[in-house]
């Protein structure tokens, strides 16, 4: 089967395992298409299902499907199901209202046809290789429906729950090595063998057995190995996955693990404790040996001898190792002794294990070159070594939060225009700006203003503070929350969160406690990356601003440079002219047209001085301005705040622009409202800068005859004010970009900047950033005025600026 | 007769010293600040040398046409003086002493490598420069050159 299609069914059963909490297999023609379908399997099921749906005795449901492609049949196969403390068994029966069977717990009618309807989504989708979110849906849905049919509880946990349990196998011989204090274990495990005659199994999830060096199936296939279905087909099963369901189940009833007898169908009884950590199975001790009643017995003979030569073990001897009542409560305590004794250290072995797993990837994590890296690597760290269902990370920017990793896949949030919070996509949600929670929204937002971890069992309760909506399927479970703010230095740089399903094993306190260590190295990791990354941006930039402004500094300095060329020249001619006066004088020829010709050659030769020593003054200025912007750019160099006034700045620029424009006939108009304005904090020198930038740009890029408008009002805060032109507008494209040196390039390409160094607006922006103001532009068009002679349609574009009338320190 | 120089650059105040620099030395001197000028003044005359800065806007200087100044523009125009784009009888060609004076500098290093590399002026002065030492070196180079 092609790799799609495998992926598809693959999810499926997964999804189907994840509502009904037993395995399930898709089998296709007696191959696994959902996972390794290995004969020995067949000891759960028979290789030839009898029709096109049942359940067997040992609670396996299965149902039998067409494929849509002709390909052949594909057998969904599910369970065992366990209701309760028994195990769900089922009959046939054929009433004039068709097939139906019924199930032992509870007695509830489960008709075929609901049966094959409720599985028949299935083929399509693996025929195709895809599935659609909508129909993953409905596959949810049918297992939530026929495990309800069958009268179980939906919360039964994920059978992935323990997968993240480190292995269990070293621990054991930890424990058991000689130079371990704890030598009750391995005194314990001495009594248990001799009082069970060595038949006695530790195994741990995966089914590995921890004192007998084999595979419980292993050495019960080596003892039964021919035996028919009637007698054993319950031993021949795959013990990993019976057992495997048993101690889920247990997992979930959350009690004080009780020994349990378990019964097989032929009435074959083992005593199975399950070894419980805080709550987490991780393995299990049950008796090897076939305790049985007398009617068991008798059977057992009977298949036997029936059965002479098939079966390795000399029957009689086993059937004599019947052991009586007393010895089964006997066994009993032993077991439970020995799972309370490992209990106790387990759990702290665990607990480290994870903790050092949990801390070693964190240590990978900081290699991350991007603070997406570090945080993705975060979450799947999380998720391996906690048992949660989602784990994401979001980062406090301002007064919001933005998501920078995620396990999930769609999360709730705020939208940038919307009220509504939506359901989006993580992968559109990574990295963009435009959704968002605000601060003490929701549970993310509401963990980023505590100071301890926040959980929640109960999250989805308008109480707990959820925001979000639910399909009906997600309606029906509920969410455990788990959320981590990471602070350092008494500032929140992010929130860690993570979620589970209610009805699965909760979040259990270990985790944490454990996740709540870890919290102050997340934090640090964060913080260091951010700080870091920022660092990175501004060196950037700065170099940008440099590269930008080296240009602009050397023409002023050539300028300089040919001025006082000009100059020299200018004073050699001085000197030839006075010369030649000195001359007249000494040889006493007085020639007036000479004398008149050399003075007027010293009136011109001088008059040049002053208009050019001015220009040297002018372009020592420029100069001086570029190196004062591009510098702007180094996060070390501060403003020079004092109290100001505006309106002063607004006048000497009106001075300044006086003659700027004749040329095109542009004109300033500074309105009374902007010179009236309020005095505030600012750094003068700098936001004449702003000033200078903004109108040097609405001037250049009006059309002829026109007026820049300067207006300015009191606001909230601070004040505010207007430079407005009417030309060539701004492409809405750019309105952004034209701020952001990093946008350099399109800048260059066609639209509005300052001088060759395209650096002009971004200063404007990096001034305001400093003072903690802003600078917004609007290009709005007007129409066309025949009267005008430039053929283009005008733009009004506007470049509103707030500053505030105090700093935020 | 004398010899012919162009010199293209937009920035009006950086032109005057060498300017009077080469008059000095017998040159004579025509300014163009556009790209579009110096093709119309190429076009027409015939240029001993040319001192081209880089930076150039094509049309027209400090109009709204947004014509930003662009080291494209000077680049190209060097390439067609080399080319000799603008008909015989001009003298612009291979031969055209062209002297690419410009204030970029080590940030813009790929800029002048290409420059040099490609469109392979006689030589290259960065700004800022004397006067004098620009007017000395085109004059020597031109003598060489009739030598």
């Amino acid at each position: 089967m092609e790799a799609g299609r495998v992926r598809v069914a693959e999810s499926i059963a997964e999804t189907l395992e994840g509502v009904m909490g037993v395995p399930v297999w898709l089998v296709q023609n007696g191959h696994g298409v959902s996972r390794k379908w290995r004969k020995a399997n067949a000891g759960l099921v028979p290789s030839d299902l009898p029709g096109d749906h049942g359940l067997l005795p040992n609670g396996v449901l299965w149902t039998n499907l067409d494929l849509p492609d002709a390909s052949g049949q594909l057998a969904v196969i599910a369970g065992p199901f366990r209701s309760g403390s028994a195990w769900v068994h089922g009959s046939f029966s054929s009433t004039s209202a068709g097939d139906s069977f019924t199930t032992s717990v509870p007695a509830r009618p489960i008709t075929a046809a609901f049966l094959r309807a409720a599985f028949a989504v299935l083929p399509a989708g693996i025929a195709t290789g895809t599935v659609s979110d909508t129909t993953m849906e409905n596959i949810r849905r049918i297992g939530v429906t026929c495990a309800d049919a069958l009268g179980i509880a939906t919360t039964v946990p994920q059978p992935h729950s323990f997968h993240r349990v480190p292995p269990f196998q070293q621990f054991v011989e930890q424990l058991a090595s000689p130079d371990q204090a704890s030598h009750g274990l391995t005194e314990t495990l001495g009594r248990l063998t001799a009082t069970l005659a060595g038949g006695f199994h530790l195994v741990d999830l995966a089914g590995r057995s921890l004192v007998r060096p084999a595979k419980y199936a292993d050495v019960c296939r080596d003892v039964f190995r021919k035996v028919p279905e009637c007698a054993c087909d319950c031993v021949l099963s795959d013990v990993t996955h019976l057992w495997r369901a048993l101690l889920l189940a247990s997992e979930a009833e959350q009690q004080e693990p009780n020994p349990l007898r378990y019964v097989c169908p032929v009435g074959l009884t083992e005593v199975f404790v399950p070894l419980f950590c805080q709550g987490l199975a991780v393995g299990a001790i049950f008796t090897g040996q076939l305790v049985c009643d007398e009617a068991c017995a008798q059977r057992v003979r009977q298949c036997a001898r029936e059965h002479a030569g098939l079966i390795a073990v000399d029957p009689h001897r086993l059937v004599s190792e019947i052991i009586d009542g007393e010895k089964v409560k006997a066994c009993e305590t032993a077991c439970q002794g020995l799972a309370g004794l490992m209990a106790a250290s387990f759990g702290e072995w665990c607990r480290a294990e994870n903790a050092t797993g949990l801390r070693q990837d964190l240590i990978a994590a900081s290699l991350g070159t991007s603070l997406q890296e570090v945080a993705g690597t975060v979450c799947s760290a999380v998720k391996r070594h906690v048992d949660v269902s989602e784990c994401s990370v979001w980062q406090l920017r301002g007064e919001r939060l933005y998501m920078v990793a995620a396990t999930a896949e769609f999360f709730y949030v705020r939208s940038g225009n919307g009220t509504d919070l939506e359901r989006v996509r993580t992968s559109t949600l990574v990295g963009s700006d435009d959704a968002f929670y605000e601060l003490g929204e929701g549970l993310t937002g509401r963990t980023a203003q505590e100071i301890e971890p926040l959980f929640l069992p109960n999250a989805r309760s308008p109480e707990a503070g959820w925001v979000g909506k639910l399909s009906e399927v997600d309606a029906q479970r509920d969410v455990q929350f788990l959320g981590v703010p990471l602070r350092r230095d008494d500032r929140v740089w992010g929130v860690l969160r993570a979620s589970k399903y209610v009805g699965a094993t909760p979040i259990r306190q270990p985790d944490i406690d454990l996740l709540q260590d870890i919290a102050d190295e997340l934090a640090t990791l964060f913080q260091a990356k951010v700080l870091s990354l920022e660092a990175q941006h501004h060196a950037q930039t700065f170099r940008f601003a440099m590269r930008a402004g080296a240009h602009e500094l050397r023409q002023p300095l050539q300028n300089i440079n040919s001025q006082s060329t000009i100059l020299v020249h200018a004073a050699r001619r001085v000197r030839e002219a006075a010369a030649r006066l000195a001359e007249a004088g000494r040889s006493g020829v007085v020639d007036p047209v000479a004398m008149a010709q050399a003075l007027a050659d010293i009136e011109r030769a001088s008059a040049e001085f002053p208009p050019g020593c001015a220009n040297i003054e002018e372009q020592a200025l420029r100069a001086r301005r570029q190196m004062d912007n591009s510098l702007l750019f180094d996060t070390e160099v501060i403003c020079n705040f004092e109290e100001g006034r505006l309106g002063q700045l607004f006048q000497v620029a009106e001075e300044d622009f006086a003659h700027r424009g004749s040329p095109r006939n542009v004109r300033l108009v500074v309105w009374d409202d902007a010179k009236r304005l309020p005095p505030i904090r600012m750094d003068g020198h700098r936001i004449s800068q702003v000033i200078t930038n903004l109108l040097d740009n609405a001037f250049k890029y009006s059309f002829k005859g026109e007026r820049v408008h300067v207006h300015g009002r009191r606001v909230d805060g601070g004040v505010q004010f207007t430079v407005v032109d009417r030309g060539i507008g701004i492409p809405k494209e750019y309105l952004d970009a034209i701020f952001d040196p990093h946008h350099r390039k399109i800048v260059e390409d066609r639209t509005r900047f300052i001088d060759g160094s395209g650096m002009g607006l971004p200063i404007v922006k990096r001034i305001l950033d400093q003072h903690g103001g802003w600078v917004k532009v609007t290009s709005v068009p007007f129409l066309d005025d025949p009267a005008r002679q430039d053929p283009e349609s005008g733009h009004e574009v506007t470049f509103i600026v707030f500053l505030p009338e105090k700093l935020k320190s | 007769m004398s010899k012919r120089v162009l010199i293209v650059d937009d920035e009006p105040l950086s032109v005057g010293g060498p300017r009077l620099e080469l008059e000095a030395r017998g040159f004579s001197v025509d300014v163009a600040t556009t790209v579009a000028q110096a093709r119309e003044l190429l076009a027409a005359g015939v240029y001993d040398a040319v001192l081209l800065d880089l930076m150039l806007p094509l049309e027209k200087l400090g109009e709204p046409k947004t014509d930003p100044p662009l080291a494209e523009h000077g680049l190209e125009l060097l390439r067609c003086i080399r080319e000799g784009c603008f008909g015989k009888g001009t003298g612009t060609g291979p031969n055209t002493h062209v002297s690419v004076i410009t204030a970029l500098g080590v940030e813009a290093q790929d800029v002048l490598d290409i420059c040099r590399t490609r469109y392979n002026p006689n030589n290259v002065f960065l700004k800022p420069l004397r006067s004098v030492l620009i007017a000395e070196t085109m004059r020597i180079a031109l003598e060489e050159h009739d030598a």
